[in-house]
């Protein structure tokens, strides 16, 4: 019963993702894929929104819980009002690219969602406090922050040193604050939050694809996702890996809608917003976070000259600011040293063993990632490299996909720099691997062309420059070229 | 140079190429193959459930330490004191919370958790440690005191 009422704490976050969705203009109109893409959205970016607002003001400032609910609601009233023209940022599709397969999709996404929603709760009641790492880590800071909801001091005890006190708040931080409304540290509470997010992620990304692409592929990465028995496990298991997979999903596809020639810069904002959460999640996500300001000036989706490049960048950085605060603020003064820098050897970059160990152990994890006998995303991959097409969405793709390999190449590098080297990649391969997985979902679904249908090509050489003439860049999403 | 999706014209009902068949049927093919995965994971785990149960037993020592802080004296650091496995520390703590627990055993008051009972093995450990042994609690659970 508390675990229902803490569940109104999620109503400020949610409307104050919706408002910073209407302030891009990414829910433009009431069709029912808008609506759908909004709540997968809303979800991650105000929960996460929420958290730095509790950080900042419960904890730092020692404010009363109000304060926080009353910022919240205040910014989503405040972004909501100044949203742009309805329908202005956003390029409605002229149609559903595929159509074919939905009654097939749907079916087998059907039968997918109940084994989901069957092994998500069977795990849940085995494990109704989280997995190791949610009563070690997560849950116990979120308890504490519950506890001591005006001090942080316990992140300094030596006894403490095991939770690892310089990971972010994030996900204690969402738990905590549903616990204080209503007094009561429910153990339902953080289920329900693990819950939203696997949940949520599916949602997020469904909609994604069915706004970049259509019905049938949006089913596809339904049944990917939810078909991947580790995701539903791990989700279950109250960690922090489904969060920060979930706002490095929201980076990616800001970012691949811009690369597909979306020219709304406000989907920079949510890009670097989301990424700025990622790393307010977890201490991975602040390479991820470097990763997409820079990807974000590298690959222009409105001209290539520097101004624009850096105009790029900006709008990436402005939208990750509040995290990028905070974060700072929790690194300086309260986080402790991390366990693997501290103990880093800089000289294992040229051991070449451990490269190739690590490699190995890489290959393998993706091989046989996911809880499948084999990863069937696979034989997506093996179709890509057998038949390349030159649609926009494969190259938006591609360029999606280089931004989460340079993520995987953070991920070896230290792990060739860590200590224990076969203990980390023991405890912790699958689980990086998990933070990126619903992302390469997203690239390599949305890659898939229609088939048969018509393709969208991208325009290159000189058709690239008759469109220019014809139609301004800035026009892209207002219909026909203006005269 | 700008670049951007636009439907090149000419292609629309031309002949689909082999690429995207291709990528179509392995999609199709990896729906399907999840489907499949899922559903099995979804019988085994639920099975799993039912024979394993929680491995942590974090209900268990819910249920320890709600006795445990009913009893003792307002306090935010206890010691921690055990003959049993390291690992049970980080679930006492969890329960414990907003307690914080000396894993060293240091302090006044000491949270004792023989989980096989006081043998002559563990009494003979807190008397070595200058504990006196206070209250049983019951399950393995002693009030120490130093």
């Amino acid at each position: 019963m508390n675990a229902l009422l803490a569940s109104f704490s999620l109503v400020p976050p949610v409307l104050l993702g919706v408002g910073l969705l209407r302030w891009v203009g990414l829910a433009p109109s009431t069709r029912l894929v808008d609506i759908t893409l909004a709540a997968g959205l809303s979800l991650p970016l105000g929960l996460g929104l929420s958290s730095l607002a509790h950080f900042a003001l419960l904890q730092m400032m020692g404010l009363p819980l109000m304060a926080s609910l009353a910022l919240e609601m205040a910014l989503a009233i405040l972004l909501a009002a100044h949203h742009p023209a309805l329908g202005a940022g956003w390029r409605p599709p002229k149609h559903d690219e595929a159509t074919r397969g939905v009654v097939g999709g749907a079916t087998l996404l059907l039968i997918t969602t109940v084994s989901a929603a069957v092994s998500f709760v069977a795990n849940l009641r085995r494990l109704p406090h989280g997995d190791w790492d949610a009563f070690a880590i997560w849950n116990l800071k979120a308890r504490f922050m519950f506890h001591r909801p005006h001090s942080l001091g316990w992140l300094s005890y030596w006894q403490l040193k095991y939770s690892h006190p310089d990971y972010p708040l994030l996900l204690p931080g969402i738990v905590a604050q549903g616990w204080l409304m209503v007094g009561d540290a429910a153990t339902a509470f953080p289920a329900l939050i693990a819950a939203l997010f696997v949940f949520g992620v599916c949602t997020t990304l469904m909609a994604a694809l069915w706004k970049a692409r259509g019905s049938f592929h949006a089913l596809a990465g339904g049944v990917l996702l939810l078909g991947t028995p580790f995701f539903i496990r791990h989700g279950a298991s109250q960690t922090a890996d489904v969060p920060i997979s979930s706002y490095i999903l929201v980076s990616i596809v800001a970012l691949w809608l811009c690369h597909r020639g979306e020219a709304n810069p406000r989907l920079l904002v949510v890009a670097g917003c989301s990424a700025g959460l990622a790393s307010w999640t977890k201490n991975e996500g602040i390479p991820f976070l470097i990763l997409v300001i820079l990807a974000a000036a590298a690959f222009p989706f409105r001209g290539a000259d520097l101004r624009r490049r850096l105009t790029n960048g900006a709008l990436t950085v402005l939208g990750a600011a509040p995290a990028i605060a905070v974060l700072s603020v929790f690194k300086i003064t309260l986080a402790g040293a991390n366990n693997i820098l501290t103990r880093a050897t800089w000289g294992n970059l040229a051991v070449w063993a451990r490269w190739w160990l690590i490699l190995r152990r890489v290959g393998q994890g993706v091989i046989g990632f996911g809880g499948w006998p084999l990863n069937p995303a696979l034989l997506l991959l093996l179709s890509f490299a057998l038949g390349r097409s030159r649609a926009a969405e494969q190259q938006a793709s591609c360029r999606a996909s280089v931004l989460l390999l340079a993520m995987l190449a953070v991920y070896v590098g230290i792990y060739v720099i860590a200590p224990d080297i076969e203990f980390h990649l023991d405890t912790s391969l699958d689980r990086v691997l998990l933070q990126l997985w619903p992302a390469w979902i997203f690239c390599l679904a949305a890659g898939v062309p229609t088939w048969p249908g018509s393709q969208t090509r991208m325009a290159t050489g000189w058709r690239s420059r008759l469109v220019q003439r014809t139609v301004h860049p800035h026009d892209v999403h207002d219909g026909p070229p203006k005269n | 140079m700008p670049w951007r999706a636009h439907r090149v014209e000419g292609t629309e009902g031309a002949a689909p190429d082999f690429a995207a068949l291709l990528q179509t049927l392995a999609l199709w093919l990896a729906m399907i193959l999840s489907t499949t995965f899922g559903a099995r994971a979804a019988v085994t785990e639920t099975h799993r459930a039912r024979q394993v149960g929680d491995p942590h037993a974090t209900e268990r020592y819910e249920g320890l330490a709600a006795r445990v802080r009913h009893d003792l004296p307002a306090a935010t650091t206890l010691g921690y004191f055990t003959d049993g496995r390291a690992e049970n520390f980080y679930k006492f703590q969890y329960a414990m919370v907003p307690v914080v627990l000396n894993p060293d055993g240091s302090g006044k008051i000491v949270l004792g958790y023989f989980p096989a009972g006081l043998t002559s093995g563990s009494a003979r450990l807190v008397a070595e440690h200058g504990l006196t042994m206070t209250r049983a609690m019951g399950d393995g659970v002693f009030v120490l005191t130093r």
